[in-house]
């Protein structure tokens, strides 16, 4: 289990229904990213999750849910 | 699929087919050590030939029949795959430097063999000169 899931299929979905290809373009990749970051297959970098926030409207945190257990960090600090 | 992984399965398919056939001939011609000089470099010289041509043709028709994804930028995953295939096909290249170096060696071609380990450690230093610059960079 990934350690970071994501709302972003979500968000789609409420704004107007949002595909893959048009998320790819407001943010610079390509389609296959799109979902690969949806499946928790691929953790994007900071600037990719930066555009998702902007063309969601959204905080960071309020699209990417950090699990530090299913990481293995917790009780590490 | 993306231009770039469709790409990767045509450089497997033609490098799987061109070699293989190269292979097959030269094995048919009774092996390494028994095709005469002068057609074992035509062989060579061909197979190369015939590999660029045609991955550069099946890149071009990938992108005729494909324009959108061939248009489209490698982006920060596509990078990152590619940098992780390379760094597995840069240490399976070093075996086989390694490999060339002790065959040369069993056979007594110190030419070559010196030719190999100097490869090897140019590659070795060319890596680490950009470890050191990179981590220079970003301090």
């Amino acid at each position: 289990m990934s350690a970071i899931t994501n709302r972003i299929r979500r968000l789609r979905f409420d704004h107007d229904e949002m595909t893959q290809a048009e998320l790819a373009g407001h943010i610079g990749v390509t389609r296959q990213t799109v979902a690969a970051i949806e499946k928790g297959k691929y953790s994007p970098s900071l600037e990719a999750a930066f555009r998702i926030s902007h063309v969601f409207g959204v905080p960071l945190e309020e699209i990417f849910l950090y699990d530090a257990r299913a990481d293995g960090m917790a009780g590490k600090e | 699929m993306t231009y770039q992984e469709k790409g990767a399965w045509l450089m497997l398919a033609i490098l799987s087919l061109v070699y293989g056939i190269y292979a097959w001939q030269i094995y048919q011609m009774g092996g390494l050590d028994q095709v005469p000089r002068p057609l074992a470099w035509i062989a060579i010289l061909a197979t190369t030939i015939v590999l660029a041509v045609s991955l550069t043709l099946g890149h071009i028709l990938l992108a005729i029949f494909g324009p959108k994804n061939a248009m489209e930028p490698e982006d920060e995953r596509i990078k990152l795959i590619n940098l992780r295939a390379e760094k597995i096909g840069s240490m399976a290249l070093g075996a086989c430097m390694v490999f060339i170096m002790l065959v040369s060696m069993a056979r007594g071609d110190v030419l070559m063999a010196h030719m190999a380990l100097a490869s090897l450690i140019i590659c070795e230093l060319v890596t680490h000169i950009c470890v050191v610059t990179f981590f220079r960079i970003q301090s």
